[in-house]
């Protein structure tokens, strides 16, 4: 039987953090910074934290 | 039989995508989950920029190179040190990422060189899932 995939879910709407990196914790947002090295070294976010980009509102539609 | 299935996640962004959340070992041994898009377009794997110094990549660990994408030539800072990666899942199938970080990029790309080799991806957009097989090669 095959696997199902879990990983970090994120429970909140990322929208209104368009184009800023966020930490998540449990599914909510611990940090956000406009940069990923200004959000790991935020004293808030810890070592496990789940980091992302949150893509401009530009990008409602990702075409590759 | 797959060995892994995968529901499409929107992860905050309010639309589901077929979205693989890596476990990632940079170069000087710094780890993360790292979410991306499994995109068989994309040659190999693409991180935005910023994740390069979340991974341990420094300026001298990249070269730059131009790659092409929907809208047109890019540079890119292609990795010249490997990662490992793995999924939570399958902690056993270690394999290495090559990534190309490119500035503006928005969103991780799992393409064909890294995860590909690796899986055989089935993308089933009806059912909003998808699936891994490891590959027999």
């Amino acid at each position: 039987m095959a696997a199902v995939h879990q990983g970090p879910e994120v429970l909140e709407d990322l929208t209104k953090y368009a184009g800023s990196w966020v930490a998540i914790r449990q599914g909510k947002v611990i940090a956000s910074a406009l940069d990923s090295v200004e959000l790991r070294d935020k004293p808030e976010v810890k070592e496990d934290d789940f980091l992302m980009p949150v893509p401009d509102t530009g990008s409602a539609a990702f075409l590759f | 039989m797959p060995d892994l299935l995968v529901a499409y996640r929107d992860l905050g962004l309010g639309e589901l995508r077929p979205i693989l959340i890596l476990h990632v070992t940079g170069p000087t041994g710094a780890q993360g989950d790292i979410a991306g898009l499994v995109d068989s377009g994309a040659d190999g794997t693409v991180l935005p920029a910023g994740y390069a110094p979340l991974m341990g990549y420094t300026p001298a660990d990249v070269s730059p190179q131009q790659g092409a994408g929907v809208g047109g030539s890019v540079t890119m800072h292609q990795a010249t040190r490997s990662s490992k990666a793995f999924i939570a899942e399958l902690p056993e199938l270690v394999f290495e990422l090559n990534p190309c970080f490119v500035q503006g990029c928005q969103i991780a790309l799992w393409g064909r060189k890294d995860l590909m080799r690796q899986f055989d991806v089935n993308i089933m957009e009806r059912r909003k899932q998808f699936s891994l097989t490891r590959s027999l090669e």
